[in-house]
């Protein structure tokens, strides 16, 4: 089933860097694989995408695969019922560029490991995070949450007092979203004190979408990322998207 | 204006090359990676549980690879692996009064729940936990080490606590989710000095 986007289409701005720390794509099926026919469709699947030749050398009960780079942060988990991949901070680029390649590969998985045409379950994980160094977090930490989210997101977190004995605190919003078609949107946006001389802003999100065919997963992903794109711009502050612009933080 | 505050940069962990790979690609036909390594294989495990003795349940496991290649790895999958594997046997095995006490067989959302946390949780970060069953179907992560904390996962709530000192704790219940799940983590983890 093809996602319909409620947003109105609009150009994602790329930028000189992200605070994007996670992401992660994982699809869900059913039925589950024998532990025999995802050891056999597995050796020619690994060998055939990338490369890999385990004639001989795999466990003669895997259930589990996973491939990581060496030099790249990006990594594949095969399972029974589900793959996923993970990127890090360092090899994400655009989700054009990093993801949807690597989308096309468990697509792969799904019809050729586990000969589904659809997967129950296909998601797309992000997480962002700002270190903050202060002098002060207990007396600063409603400007930085200001500094970091757009008011109106945050509000009910501007108004917490910590008391006379400040002790290190983490605030979290919680929100899910249901979107048409079997869409839905969480989103967890956090302000904790570490210490007194760190603070930490996080947003993240998890967008899940039911019963895709693997001919949709491709745009849908990219359906998928542009909801998460217009909820990231929509969620921080002007502060964060200049401090993206730029090379070097300091 | 001036601020006291700057935003640095995080940290970012670096992702980590087996030692000594068993085998490697230098180059994928479809896949953009310079070099990678894989495995395809199956984790064994030695575990004794005493299941029959007095709460708190003590059980002993050692995990040693089935292969070679688990060996290579020195990655995070064994320890999410092996807690899977404990997962799996404490939902088939343990039956009505499995500990003598009118004790309650794994609750299926109690283990769907489980299974979401420690899927979706680094090795890193697993590496420090055991995986128990409390008598009322729900399961408990609790330290390796000689630490006071706990994780109890049930049906639709987990609740959590850690203690160092008076001014060093943090406890907390909260309707289960994985992100929940591993926000109250990682803030065990600052407590404990895990990080």
């Amino acid at each position: 089933m093809a996602i319909k986007n409620t947003y109105p289409t609009k150009e994602h701005r790329i930028f000189k860097r992200t605070f994007l720390q996670h992401t992660e794509v994982t699809i869900g099926f059913t039925p589950a694989l024998s532990d025999v026919d995802f050891r056999n469709r597995m050796i020619p699947f690994l060998k055939s995408v990338f490369n890999l030749d385990l004639t001989g050398k795999a466990d003669a009960e895997a259930n589990h695969a996973e491939i990581k780079s060496e030099n790249e942060q990006k990594q594949f988990i095969f399972d029974l019922d589900q793959a996923r991949f993970i990127i890090g901070p360092k090899s994400y680029k655009t989700f054009a560029e990093t993801a949807i390649p690597m989308i096309g590969i468990l697509m792969r998985f799904v019809s050729e490991v586990a000969r589904l045409d659809a997967v129950n379950q296909f998601s797309i994980i992000k997480f962002n995070e700002w270190p903050i160094k202060v002098n002060d977090a207990y007396s600063n930490f409603t400007d930085m949450i200001r500094y970091t989210f757009k008011e109106k997101y945050v509000s009910d977190m501007l108004s917490y007092k910590f008391d006379e004995n400040p002790q290190p605190v983490k605030l979290s919003k919680t929100s899910k979203t249901d979107f048409e078609d079997n869409l839905r949107l969480e989103t967890v946006l956090s302000a904790e004190v570490v210490s007194k001389e760190m603070a930490n802003m996080e947003l993240a999100f998890n967008v899940t979408a039911k019963n895709i065919g693997i001919n949709d997963m491709l745009s849908d992903a990219i359906t998928m990322n542009d909801i998460l794109y217009q909820e990231f711009i929509g969620a921080i502050s002007e502060n964060i998207t200049n401090l993206m612009s730029r090379e070097k933080l300091s | 204006m001036s601020r006291s505050f700057e935003i640095i940069e995080p940290k970012v962990k670096s992702v980590k090359a087996s030692h000594t790979p068993t085998f490697t690609a230098t180059a994928f036909r479809y896949f953009p990676i310079a070099a990678a390594s894989a495995v395809l294989s199956m984790v064994n495990f030695d575990c004794k549980s005493d299941l029959n003795s007095r709460r708190p349940i003590y059980t002993i496991c050692q995990q040693h690879s089935s292969n070679e290649l688990l060996a290579a790895l020195e990655n995070d999958y064994e320890v999410q692996a092996g807690l899977l594997k404990k997962l799996e046997a404490l939902k088939s095995t343990l039956v009505q009064n499995w500990n003598g006490e009118d004790d309650l067989p794994i609750e299926e959302q109690s283990y769907v729940n489980t299974k979401a946390a420690i899927s979706s949780t680094p090795g890193l970060m697993l590496k420090y936990w055991r995986l128990f069953p409390n008598p009322n179907g729900t399961l408990l992560l609790s330290p390796k080490d000689k630490a006071i904390a706990g994780i109890s996962i049930g049906n639709n709530e987990f609740s959590y606590a850690a203690f160092i000192s008076d001014d060093k704790q943090i406890s907390g219940r909260e309707p289960f989710s994985k992100n929940a799940f591993m926000s109250a983590l990682t803030q065990i983890h600052r407590i404990l000095g895990y990080v």
